[in-house]
């Protein structure tokens, strides 16, 4: 099992994903002089003509492959965040600690399901409201997994109520394989795992429904909701069940907070799966999204820097260039 | 196997996605297009399962008369109820078009001067496109929708105002000064978010927009920035199958 | 041996704190009702993103084409059924072509009572638009953001036929443009996911396209960031932003006389804020154990 050490990143690290940042900022600002800078398209490559039919190889637009530039700071962010984490995969891989700071929220989920076993009531996981287009969805089943993982070794049962009928199935076969994994399929319960419907507010009060008449010990609300946010949780509450969430939706964070015991605040919620899975490779992908903030913080810093300096400088005349601050101004808003 | 072909289709569908972001190519766009069909497609006949799930749960209860059973058959009632209600408004509206559609066509077959009376067969056509039009208009669908569901979907959201203020009140305690200063923001918020706000005191409003457009834009971008290299994390290890939740196990 | 009897201040405290919540259900209902009926007319400060959204509105010239996306339903009309009818009324009188699309199932019906609505009091004052030549409902398109993307590629592709089983591509107002360049404002009126955020990130950010939006208050705080990035050049926050376009527009109606009834229930709440914290504080500093 992998151990946990309190480690800072060290002072040298993140000067050097800074000077990293200022560096990239600073080759690119000449490379481009339209009013809006990332703009163009550049070809990549162009396609033999014997790879197209005749018919196809008349076609000018097809037989090139255009790089969209105005995509340039994406790219960037992916090629970075994929070094990172092949950096750190190794490191892992070769038997290195990935420190990383412990949530108390990850803690309450196993409390949570604790709670239900001592009770002898069933803990109530919502995966959200949204269908698996939803990357927040995605990482709701990847916690439900654990959760039922660490609710079948307990012997507890999990209900799942879902919005959408394909996370329904996706749900259902996660529980029973987590089942399966601890060694317990008699706990899966086919029954527990409830379609309620597709409508936001009958899905709702299906919810409320279990919530009043169930009454589960612990309710885990993990993916993305909207405003039946509260409506949940105020009846969660009502029904004396713990309770922990975790959103990325901004807007309902203030609800979540407000009525629930724990909450996992936005990329905490997306980091969970990987601090329950405790799997070397996923931690690494969530140590690679930390050493690329150390990345994008000092961007930010150098844009605000740069964006105050510019805002004391006269309006370039018409017709005139942009100075070169300004045009670095320009770049960082459309890189940020 | 199990395993693998899963993990291939994601992984091509990703990155084809990916780059489609990319590239401007017509061939790339094309195929990422008709793979967006086929994910639209298949997230709607995923209904299905849906339905069956509801049925299979909630007949089960019914036939061995378990617990809140008789709920249960008003869900399955409902259910099924609605469904017609919907397949006989779905055929009315196709009815109404196609008399709109012969209508179209009685009057291009038979031109009237002006002033003149219209032919039997454009009268004929107009009082069946007329007919079909109340037809389609007032059904059982639209009535259950309009005196049913929107008003107990409007209920529920309107529970919101409720919860909001029995859930302020429990849990709007200044007992750091972190939770001291969300007070005070709330406060002025909701003062200066309505009107009487301005007749309290002038400053109210300004003092509101000053929060929304300045500490509250700041704390939002922050936690966007953080959820957004959290879902590029997520993103990859779902696409490269390093994370797979759709087979998890 | 008897306890000493506590003051009246902290059993009314302690009272206070262990209130049932139905009493502040109660008291909201009843505010609700009592202002709903008050016919007072408070001034309504308006804000620069809902001026902002006027004035781009009122730039559009007659003829320029709208996409109109109604992405809620009739559980939140309370809030956006007001935005969603001043801002018709004013793109028909401005002569406006409105294209109007959902992305929520039960979106097209909220599009339908829109036009039904608008069209007739429009009626009075001579503006009668036709359907399919100046309006059209293009109803209701599954799939969320891969919806918005298969929209902004080719509208007539993504909507063969209209809410009504007309095709597409025969309509007189789809003649001459299919994507979000011959379009000269999206607007989405919008209660959660898909909406705003959904429509910048998979329409606006790609194809440039002007974009304005309507959402709940809840929503509001999240769209100004895009608001100064300029994403979007303007929006309306819940029933206060829709007050607030009335105002600018010159039309008290559905929102403004909400608006007394939200002031009174802010304040209720805030009271109760303030009250729970002094009795909080009261009880603490008498040694009273409190959550």
């Amino acid at each position: 099992m992998t151990t946990y050490r309190r480690r800072q990143p060290a002072p040298v690290k993140r000067l050097r994903g800074a000077a990293l940042a200022a560096l990239l900022t600073f080759l690119t600002v000449p490379a481009f002089a339209s009013d809006r800078i990332l703009t163009e398209t550049v070809t990549l490559f162009r396609i033999p003509a014997s790879w197209l039919d005749a018919a196809a190889s008349t076609d000018a637009d097809r037989m090139v492959v255009k790089f969209d530039v105005t995509r340039l700071p994406v790219l960037i962010v992916l090629v970075l965040f994929g070094s990172f984490f092949l950096i750190l995969q190794m490191k892992a891989r070769s038997g290195a600690h990935l420190a990383l700071r412990r949530l108390p929220g990850i803690d309450a989920i196993e409390e949570a399901i604790g709670r239900a076993t001592e009770m002898g009531r069933p803990v109530l996981f919502i995966p959200g409201l949204n269908d698996i287009d939803d990357i927040q969805t995605l990482a709701g089943v990847s916690i439900l997994s654990h959760v039922a993982y660490i609710a079948a070794e307990y012997d507890t049962p999990v209900i799942v109520a879902c919005r959408r009928s394909v996370v329904l199935t996706m749900c259902e076969e996660t529980v029973r394989q987590a089942c399966l994994a601890a060694g317990r399929p008699e706990v899966f319960i086919p029954n527990n795992m409830r379609y309620l419907s597709d409508d936001q507010f009958a899905f709702t009060a299906g919810v409320n429904g279990i919530m009043l008449r169930e009454k589960p010990a612990s309710c885990i609300y993990q993916g993305c909701f909207y405003s039946e946010s509260l409506i949940l949780a105020e009846t969660g509450f009502v029904s004396g069940a713990i309770q922990v969430a975790g959103t990325a939706n901004i807007s309902q964070l203030p609800f979540f907070v407000a009525a629930c015991d724990y909450t996992l605040i936005g990329e905490e919620f997306f980091a969970a799966s990987a601090y329950l899975s405790k799997e070397p490779s996923i931690l690494a992908s969530i140590k690679a999204s930390d050493w690329l903030k150390m990345v994008v913080l000092p961007v930010i810093l150098i844009g605000v820097l740069l964006a105050t300096l510019a805002a004391f400088e006269p309006p370039p005349k018409d017709g005139s260039p942009p100075s070169q601050r300004q045009r670095a101004v320009q770049l960082l808003k459309e890189v940020l | 196997m199990r395993t693998l072909v899963p993990v291939l289709i994601t992984a091509f569908v990703g990155v084809f996605m990916i780059l489609k972001f990319f590239l401007v190519h017509d061939g790339v766009r094309t195929v990422a297009n008709e793979l967006e069909q086929w994910g639209v497609v298949t997230l709607a006949f995923a209904i299905i399962l849906g339905v069956l799930n509801l049925a299979r749960i909630n007949l089960k209860a019914v036939l061995e008369r378990k617990r809140d059973w008789g709920y249960k058959l008003i869900l399955l009632v409902c259910m099924f109820g609605m469904m017609t209600a919907g397949g006989v408004k779905w055929y009315r509206d196709i009815d109404a078009a196609r008399a709109q559609k012969a209508l179209e066509a009685a009057v291009a077959a038979n031109p009237v001067a002006e002033g003149a009376a219209p032919p039997p067969a454009v009268v004929e056509a107009r009082r069946a496109s007329e007919v079909a039009e109340q037809r389609a208009k007032f059904t059982v669908f639209t009535f259950i929708f309009d005196q049913v569901y929107t008003p107990l979907s409007a209920t529920i959201y309107a529970l919101l105002a409720f919860y909001v203020a029995s859930a302020a009140f429990r849990s709007f305690r200044a007992k750091s000064l972190h939770s001291a200063l969300l007070l005070i923001a709330a406060v002025i918020v909701m003062i200066g978010r309505v009107p009487v706000g301005k007749v309290i005191w002038s400053k109210f409003p300004v003092l509101q927009d000053w929060i929304m457009v300045w500490p509250n834009t700041a704390g939002q971008r922050a936690i966007l920035m953080g959820a957004a290299i959290g879902m590029i994390a997520t993103g990859i290890r779902v696409i490269f199958g390093i994370e797979r939740p759709y087979l998890k196990g | 041996m008897t306890a000493e009897p506590k003051p009246l201040l902290i059993r009314f405290f302690r009272a206070l704190l262990a209130l049932d919540r139905r009493w502040i259900f109660l008291a909201v209902g009843a505010l609700s009702l009592i202002f709903l009926t008050i016919n007072v007319r408070l001034p309504i400060p308006v804000s620069q993103q809902s001026r902002d959204m006027f004035n781009v509105i009122t730039s559009l010239p007659p003829g320029a084409r709208v996409h109109l996306s109604i992405d809620y339903g009739p559980s939140s009309q309370a809030e956006l059924w007001p935005q969603h009818v001043v801002i018709l009324r004013q793109f028909f009188r401005q002569r406006v072509k409105v294209i109007a699309s959902s992305l929520w199932a039960d979106g097209p019906s909220m599009i339908e009572r829109g036009f039904r609505e608008v069209l007739e009091e429009l009626k009075k004052e001579g503006i009668e638009p036709k359907r399919g030549v100046d309006f059209v409902n293009l109803g209701y398109k599954a799939g969320d953001r891969v919806a918005i993307a298969k929209i902004a590629s080719s509208f007539k592709e993504t909507f063969p036929v209209d809410y009504q089983g007309n095709r597409t591509a025969d309509l007189p107002i789809m003649q001459g443009w299919d994507n979000y360049s011959g379009i000269d404002l999206l607007i989405t009126i919008a209660v959660g996911d898909p909406g705003a955020t959904e429509y910048i990130q998979q329409a606006q950010s790609r194809y440039n396209v002007r974009m304005v939006a309507g959402v709940t208050a809840v929503l509001a705080p999240q769209l100004y960031s895009f608001y100064q990035s300029k994403n979007l050049l303007g929006f309306l926050g819940g029933l206060a932003g829709a007050a607030e376009y009335e105002t600018l527009a010159g039309e008290p109606g559905l929102a403004t006389r909400g608006m007394n009834t939200q002031s009174a229930v802010h304040m209720l709440i805030v009271l109760l804020v303030l009250a729970g914290n002094a009795a909080y504080f009261y009880l603490r500093l008498h040694g009273e154990k409190v959550r």
